[in-house]
């Protein structure tokens, strides 16, 4: 977790619905700025936490504090700095973009010019601004997105919850939401954003939550969860990668070996220090043909599967 | 600072008016009415007066029927489109929110109708058409009532939302039937009102209207707002109610010919009760440590229908001897209902029963999904109002004369029959029960989430 002063603090939050208990005493802190990103399967829970923090819902117990106000206790206080983005949204029939937009920058208590700059400033930033006089419900899921986005951004919000934004989304419309957010993350904003699509949350965020059945089972930044696990994954070249393959298994120092075509391998050595892992090398290359060798970072998804199994076992 | 002249109006009703403007079949009525409505005036000018009729009937329509639609729509619309989230997020309080979504449909009334009756205004002008001006401000107040209370229709859940509309559209038949002959001949526009009945009239309509957007804007309010300790002791009311009367031993008292007694008292609380359980989101009012009332079993804070139903199985039978209600059932004379000095009392208690059996259906099927958990600790808590606040004298009243009493009476907590004196084991019985209910509500309820 990160160290204080954190702009969110979520503490111990338990929320049922029924006999299920969707949120299940979940912690974490986010710093100002930061960007961090909530991973988890289905029925995870992360959906519930978003709504919780931005007042949509109350937990049952357990206490988020926003810039030190009570975010159950005070929810009229804290909402104009908080801005949402859901995973789905229908859009209203009748309404163009631009009154779709005026009517927020008015809910917002935006008047006269100020709310007509605000706006364009919005659409501008989003980039589309062209699309003012279409139709809301004649748009795009990618436009969709972005004027949904747009319109979390209304009055500057500084915590920015974006659930599934990528949901959906076409390659390049993926492309244009990880710009957008990279520029909101250079304004200074913090962000949680939820989403199954691991890789590209690993470069819109620099922190992690992972979730399992309403709970936290790991957070950190990328490399924090990947070191936790312990070791260095290695990815080798070998002519003869059967043989090498075998022979790392039977090795008890040797985890996770995998063939990969092209005869390459996937392995984590699981005895720390770099000297050791020399040694190690050094020997095999003399048993074996290796013609390539390199620390391998591990992705995202191999961090929360691992994480999973962990957490299972 | 810079304002433009739209900045003055609240952002709802520039909404809401932008939408409409732009709702193709919401225009095309209007302007036909509109144009319906200046042809009848402009022709046959020499019968004015049946003109004025039917001018007021096409008013009717738009004011008391399509306008009250159009609302009920958009509510409905923006309850599919999420975009309530969207406003429960904004500064905009659900007070606001709400009452411009009203007051924007009722603008629309109040512009069509100045642009609908040039005629109207030419006889107000020359002195002639002081009927017509109770007219139109009847349709006005009536259209203006219609549209609150289809604006909750349009938030209320879907079998409640049915039953509703169904309840709505048959007044609001039953109304236009009955008011159409009138407006077409003019009638009603000589009805004398005093000044004290167009108060009282008011009063209620505006009632009407407070009460219908004053729930519906609970939808709008965000679950903190909801999950507050004020509906929950709302909730407590009638038991609370219910004790005092038991334990003043009020006995049974004539009110309108008819004997008001404790049952009546009770039915009534139990159906005020029923009544809040069926508009509050229950599903969405969690009890928050922060938010429950302190010091009461948080199981008496939590809302539930399925506790009214059986409470309503078990008043309902406990209120005759099986044999004397099978009897009557199978001879088809059901000699109380037709008792002219209790029909009053007997068709209030009917009408009762007939409202907690609907509400608890519904209730039964909204709740399909729901936690089981809060049936058992509402039956428990209505058993206990059962025991501490309800009494079935009407029933021992159609007893035979010298019939015992039936054992299971023995638990009804009237101590008073006016027929037959004081029945003083009722009194131990009841405070018996009491403490076995009371002792259960507490240990089912000490320090868990009544979810």
């Amino acid at each position: 977790m990160p160290e204080p002063p954190a702009i969110l603090t979520v503490r111990d939050l338990v929320r049922h619905f029924g006999a299920v208990k969707a949120v299940d005493g979940v912690s974490f802190c986010l710093a100002p700025g930061q960007s961090a990103g909530l991973i988890g399967a289905n029925g995870a829970g992360k959906t519930t936490i978003m709504r919780m923090l931005t007042t949509l819902d109350t937990p049952d117990s357990g206490s988020i504090t926003y810039k030190g106000t009570d975010v159950v206790a005070e929810p009229v206080k804290v909402r104009r700095e908080l801005g949402w983005m859901p995973d789905s949204f229908a859009p209203p029939a009748h309404t163009t973009v631009l009154e779709f937009m005026d009517f927020y920058a008015r809910a917002y208590g935006l008047t006269g010019d100020t709310r007509v700059g605000e706006v364009r400033r919005v659409l501008e930033f989003c980039g589309v601004a062209d699309l003012a006089k279409r139709q809301v419900n004649a748009l795009s899921k990618g436009q969709t997105q972005k004027i949904l986005l747009a319109r979390m951004l209304v009055g500057n919000p500084q915590l920015l919850v974006m659930d599934e934004p990528a949901a959906g989304l076409d390659p390049q419309a993926r492309v244009e939401l990880k710009r957008l957010v990279a520029d909101l993350r250079r304004q200074g904003k913090t962000l949680l954003i939820s989403s199954h699509i691991l890789t590209e949350l690993a470069e819109m965020c620099d922190f992690m939550i992972f979730m399992d059945h309403g709970k936290v089972i790991s957070q950190g930044s990328q490399e924090q969860l990947a070191q936790r696990e312990g070791g260095a994954r290695m990815q080798m070249h070998a002519a003869d990668a059967p043989a090498l393959a075998a022979e790392l298994r039977a090795s008890a120092a040797w985890q996770d070996v995998a063939e990969l075509p092209g005869g390459m391998l996937a392995a984590r050595f699981t005895t720390e220090g770099d000297e050791a892992l020399a040694l190690e090398l050094r020997r095999l290359s003399a048993a074996h043909l290796i013609t390539d060798f390199h620390r391998r970072t591990q992705k995202l998804e191999e961090t929360f599967v691992n994480v999973l199994k962990q957490h299972h076992e | 600072m810079n304002r433009h002249p739209s900045d003055f109006i609240p952002a709802v009703i520039v909404k809401e008016w932008r939408q409409a403007a732009r709702t193709l079949p919401h225009v095309t009525v209007m302007l036909l009415a509109l144009a319906g409505s200046w042809m009848v005036q402009t022709l046959n000018m020499d019968t004015a007066a049946t003109n004025t009729g039917y001018v007021f009937a096409i008013l009717g329509f738009i004011l008391i029927g399509w306008i009250p639609y159009r609302a009920y729509a958009v509510v409905r619309a923006d309850t599919m489109v999420k975009s309530t989230n969207f406003l429960m997020l904004t500064p905009l309080s659900p007070r606001c929110i709400v009452y411009s979504v009203w007051a924007s449909c009722v603008l629309q009334a109040v512009l069509f109708t100045l642009l609908c009756v040039p005629l109207v205004w030419w006889r107000l002008a020359h002195g002639t058409g002081e009927d017509d001006w109770r007219i139109l401000c009847t349709l006005l107040g009536a259209g203006a009532v219609g549209t609150a209370v289809f604006m909750l229709a349009g938030r209320l859940h879907v079998i409640l939302r049915i039953a509703f509309l169904v309840g709505a559209v048959f007044f609001l038949v039953n109304f236009l039937i009955g008011l159409l002959p009138s407006l077409l001949t003019g009638e009603l526009g000589t009805t004398v009102i005093s000044p004290v009945q167009w108060f009282a009239i008011a009063a209620l309509a505006c009632t009407v209207v407070g009460l219908c957007l004053e729930i519906g804007k609970r939808y709008y309010a965000p679950a903190s707002v909801n999950s507050s300790w004020v509906p929950r002791l709302l909730m407590l009311v009638p038991v609370a109610l219910a004790a005092l009367l038991c334990l003043n031993g009020l006995p049974a008292c004539k009110l309108w010919g008819a004997q008001l007694d404790l049952a009546h008292i009770a039915l009534g609380l139990s159906a005020y009760a029923a009544v809040l359980e069926a508009i509050l989101p229950a599903e969405r009012m969690p009890v928050h440590d922060k938010l429950a009332v302190p010091g009461i079993p948080r199981l008496l804070q939590a809302p539930g229908l399925a506790g009214a139903a059986l409470w309503i199985v078990v008043i309902f039978l406990l209120s005759l001897p099986v044999d004397t209600w099978a009897g009557q059932l199978m001879q088809g004379d059901i000699q109380w209902a037709t008792d002219t000095e209790d029909s009053a009392a007997c068709g209030g208690l009917l009408s009762t029963y007939a409202a907690l059996f609907c509400l608890t259906v519904m209730g039964l099927c909204c709740k399909a999904q729901s936690d089981m958990r809060p049936v058992v600790f509402m039956g428990v808590r209505l058993a206990l109002m059962l025991v501490i606040g309800v009494s079935c004298m009407h029933s021992l009243h159609f007893l035979p004369e010298g019939a015992p009493y039936p054992l299971w009476s023995s638990f009804l907590p009237s101590g008073f029959d006016s027929a037959r004196g004081a029945y003083p084991a009722y009194i131990v019985c009841r405070a018996v029960c009491c403490a076995v209910l009371l002792a259960a509500l507490l240990y089912i309820g000490r320090g868990k989430p009544a979810r």
